[in-house]
């Protein structure tokens, strides 16, 4: 249970994190660290305004996004930690898991009838699929160096304190935090904090909800941050790193991940719309990428 | 199976004499339904008892295990299109005499019994006997709009496909029994020139890419029980022979035929399910996922082959596994989707998704239980559609994990998942463009839930779909040494399931968590819901036809897949027209694959009948030289002593 506490620990951070790191770097001093959190506040004690043309649907389909990334975020370990379940195959649940958060979300989206929401879950299916081939590339590099098959006991034995090992826990990471900025809708892919309709690819699906509703999917938003930050942070620290030692590297690293986010968000540009599929189809490149390496490390026999 | 004539002659003939459709249709019914218990009280008991040849399984000689898992298949999704056809036909069939009508349920039940009897045929001609009588009665059963003339193009395009790959069987049936000195069927050794007839034979029923183009164009014709029927199980037939074929293969060839079936098998996946993704015709699209589903069951087949080549108990087991439950759930949720797409035809007259839209709040039931089979197929964990993708992921990355066939396992790792993207991409766009938004047509607007007998129909399914990830486990692996000679400890898997099953209970218990604390939020802030119309960007006079549609949808796919994926604009512009008149205007989905694969070989059928000619001058003294040629021939040949 320790890393899902953890998870949700961190989730209440990263996005401040984020925030501050963009303000600071922009000369601002920016709005609170906990702002995040009191909008939703503010969100869970308004009511919700529904479209003329939703359904059912639409009233219960942020819940499923908000359960289904507490689903996920219980698959997952830090280090030896394990995760609260776990069985092999786990990482297959977990893949399916957050994909039925997106089929609730983009039928949501498309219930409203505008085409700004048609637009944006067109291309966020789009991208999420370019980028689905990475994660099970990345799982499969982790599941052939540790001859295991469930988060878990990969992680509790990914062990990266030599050179070669070092390499590949920096690629995994890096695909890692790639998947992270692509599946929460972050720069370079999508910008969380654009104004116009018509670049937006997340923010659109959601423009038509409001309320609890909202404050749902603002909840799931930080949980996923963190989830995909849990992975990039368990392919890189050591398991060598036990105890109560690893939840303190943990805490340093998601901090870490969030001013990586930010940096990201500060000084790189958004992707034209059209130049997204070949940025996405690298990510997944990485992703074999990093299977080759581990697949030359483990054959040479170094 | 002899013993089934006199009763399928006498339901065709009940079926010919029952008054009007309604009748016709329960008269068929009937027969399918009975048929479909004893296929599956037969099929589980075949599956489970292999051994014994008594009971429930002798209603059934000659099923063994394997044919009892496609039987299964046949029996669910037989009853539920049959039961459907009784509501649907009346609406459908006017204006048809009582003997087309006749002829189309008497093909029906023709159809199901015929696949029940390729399955448990033991013998070359009863196989071949019933595998025609399957292309014959489907063929009838497609055309039964033949009015309409792109159903009969369909329809014969369909009869003459199925007998090139009806003359490759055969072939191989011929060159098997000559090698082996007396009639075998599927055992012993086969080699590899027959196993590559048998898997083009097979191949062109089942759709394997580049043998597809059949499907996307029949399906659509056919009326939709007829297409639920062919999707669902009869392309599954196909499936049946190949894995006969790949478990009579010597061993030597296994490792070439395996990767061979592999790597078609992972075209086919990622190409069928790329084409569907860019149509926007409904049943169209699910001719393609059709495709798609097909590629899914040969990478099983395909690595299970390689598992078998190397003797590894655990590959062997996860692919053949894999494909068969995926043949299982694909024959349930693929039924459903197919009868759903029929009632938004019945209901809205067309199949063009960008002029549907909105059908969820005036067919709501409808649009329930094809929500239900979207998530199946979108491989929602907890229904059946995630159990075979689990075991085949569980295979490719546990074939990682034991450091073997690393280069196919990680090719079908990219392929499964870009299927997977893919295919939410597919079906989020068939169910949010068809059912949800605002309609985009009069026809939709209009539309009224269809009756409930096709309500229930559509509904039947549903049981495989949510017992499915317990049950068919139970079958396929639990049993998979009897069925594929695969020994491996199946409890996994099966408790792996109940695993899924109990989270996913508690993401349900959450989601009405979530859903309560909602409802106690609003009510403690005392805020009222509210219903106003969806926010336009500040543009007061949005209309429906401002949507986003099925092309809106697919568009940068498109654009990704280039020119040759892209469905091409039609546009009739006269050049220099000084009073311009009407234009038409319309798009067209082209297949550019399935169109070279026939071009091709009717251009090289062409050239060859072309040298051929050259004996026909039309002159009668060249045609008595012919026959003198002839005599000579035979004289000579005789005095050799050759005749």
């Amino acid at each position: 249970m320790i890393p899902f506490i953890l998870i949700l620990a961190s989730s209440l951070f990263v996005k401040g994190i984020i925030n501050k790191t963009r303000a600071r770097l922009a000369g601002r001093t920016g709005y609170r660290f906990f702002q995040p959190l009191l909008t939703v506040g503010v969100l869970l004690g308004k009511g919700e305004v529904y479209s003329t043309s939703s359904t059912v649907l639409t009233r219960v389909a942020p819940a499923v996004y908000l359960a289904t990334a507490f689903g996920a975020a219980l698959l997952l370990p830090l280090g030896t930690f394990p995760a609260a379940v776990a069985f092999d195959g786990d990482f297959i649940l977990f893949a399916y898991l957050l994909a039925l958060g997106k089929l609730a979300l983009v039928l949501t989206a498309l219930e409203s009838g505008s085409s700004f929401q048609g637009m944006g879950s067109a291309r966020e299916v789009l991208f999420s699929m370019l980028v689905e081939p990475c994660f099970f590339l990345l799982v499969g590099t982790l599941a052939m160096v540790t001859g295991y098959g469930s988060f878990s006991a990969i992680f509790a034995e990914f062990d990266n304190m030599s050179v070669n090992w070092l390499m590949l826990s920096l690629i995994l990471g890096y695909g890692f935090l790639n998947l992270a900025l692509v599946e929460n809708g972050r720069v370079p892919v999508d910008d969380t904090r654009t104004h116009l309709e018509l670049t937006m690819v997340h923010e659109a699906m959601v423009l038509d909800l409001s309320g609890v509703d909202l404050a749902f999917v603002q909840v799931a938003g930080w949980l996923k941050l963190s989830v995909w930050g849990m992975l990039a942070v368990n392919a890189l620290i050591p398991a060598r790193m036990t105890g109560w030692l690893s939840v303190l590297w943990f805490l340093l690293a998601m901090a870490v991940y969030g001013a990586v986010v930010g940096l990201i968000e500060s000084l790189m540009a958004r992707n034209r719309m059209t130049r997204n599929a070949t940025y996405l189809v690298t990510v997944s490149a990485i992703g074999l990428l990093g299977f080759a390496v581990a697949y030359v490390l483990m054959t040479s026999g170094l | 199976m002899s013993g089934i004539f006199p009763f399928l002659a006498l339901s065709a003939i009940l079926v010919f004499a029952g008054p009007g459709t309604r009748g016709k249709g329960i008269v068929a019914a009937v027969a399918i339904a009975f048929g479909a218990v004893i296929a599956a009280v037969a099929g589980v008991t075949a599956i489970v008892f292999p051994e014994t040849s008594s009971g429930a399984q002798a209603w059934m000689p000659g099923l063994d295990a394997l044919g009892g898992v496609f039987a299964l298949a046949v029996a669910v999704a037989g009853v539920a299109c049959s039961v459907y056809a009784v509501g649907y036909m009346p609406e459908h069939a006017k204006g048809k005499s009582a003997a087309q009508v006749g002829l189309h349920f008497a093909a029906l039940v023709a159809l199901f019994y015929s696949m029940l009897g390729v399955v448990c045929a033991a013998d070359t001609y009863g196989f071949l006997f019933w595998w025609e009588l399957m292309t014959l009665s489907s063929f009838v059963l497609v055309m039964f709009d033949a009015q309409r003339k792109e159903v009969l193009h369909a329809a014969t395009g369909y009869l003459v496909l199925m007998h090139i790959g009806f003359f490759l069987l055969l072939g191989a049936f011929a060159v098997s029994s000559g090698q082996e000195g007396g009639s075998s069927f599927f055992s012993g050794s086969m080699t590899v020139g027959v196993f590559l007839l048998f898997l083009a034979g097979f191949g062109l029923k089942a759709g394997i890419f580049p043998l597809h183009m059949w499907l996307p164009v029949a399906h659509p014709a056919a009326p939709s029980h007829v297409s639920a029927l062919m999707s669902g199980v009869m392309i599954k037939m196909g499936i049946y022979g190949i894995v006969r074929a790949a478990l009579a293969l010597t061993q030597e060839a296994l490792f070439a035929m395996g990767l061979l079936v592999f790597v078609l098998g992972a075209v086919t996946a990622v190409f069928g399910i790329a084409r569907a993704a860019v149509q926007t015709d409904l049943k169209r699209l699910l001719a393609y996922s059709s495709v798609e589903n097909i590629g899914i069951i040969c990478i099983g087949i395909g690595v299970g082959m390689l598992g078998r080549a190397m003797e590894s108990d655990f590959i062997a087991y996860a692919g053949f596994g894999g494909a068969l439950l995926h043949v299982l759930g694909h024959a349930n949720y693929k039924t459903m989707l197919f009868l759903g797409a029929g009632s938004v035809v019945a209901a809205a007259h067309h199949r063009d998704m960008n002029r549907l839209g909105g059908l969820l709040r005036r067919m709501p039931m409808t649009g329930i239980l094809f929500l239900a089979a979207t998530c199946a197929i979108c491989t929602v964990p907890g229904l059946i559609g995630f159990t075979s993708e689990f075991v085949l992921f569980d295979g490719l990355f546990g074939s990682i994990t034991r450091g073997e066939i690393m280069a196919v396992a990680v090719a079908g790792i990219v392929a499964l998942a870009l299927v997977g993207g893919l295919t939410l991409m597919t079906f989020t766009k068939a169910y949010g463009i068809t059912f949800l938004g605002n309609p985009r047509g009069c026809a939709a607007r209009d539309a009224r839930e269809v009756n409930a007998v096709m309500l229930v129909a559509q509904a039947l399914p549903l049981a495989g779909i949510v017992t499915g990830p317990l049950l068919y486990p139970y079958l396929v692996l639990e049993n998979a040494d009897a069925l594929f000679g695969a020994r491996y400890y199946a409890q996994p898997v099966i408790g792996t399931m109940a695993a899924v099953e109990l989270i996913m209970g508690g993401i349900v218990l959450l989601t009405g968590g979530l859903l309560y604390l909602k409802a106690w939020l609003n009510r403690r802030a005392g805020v009222a819901v509210r219903r106003r119309p969806t926010w336009g960007c500040a543009f007061t006079v949005p209309s429906a036809r401002m949507q986003y549609t099925a092309s809106s949808y697919n568009r940068e796919l498109q654009t990704m897949l280039g020119e040759r994926g892209a469905e091409r604009q039609v546009r009739e512009l006269a050049e220099e027209e000084i009073f311009p008149k009407g234009h038409a205007f319309s798009t067209e989905d082209r297949d550019s694959t399935a169109k070279a694969v026939t071009r091709w070989v009717s251009h090289r059928l062409r050239r060859w009948t072309a040298r051929l000619a050259l004996f026909q001058t039309g002159k009668t003294n060249h045609y008595v030289l012919h026959a003198l040629l002839l005599l000579v021939l035979v004289l000579l040949l005789s005095l050799c002593g050759v005749l």
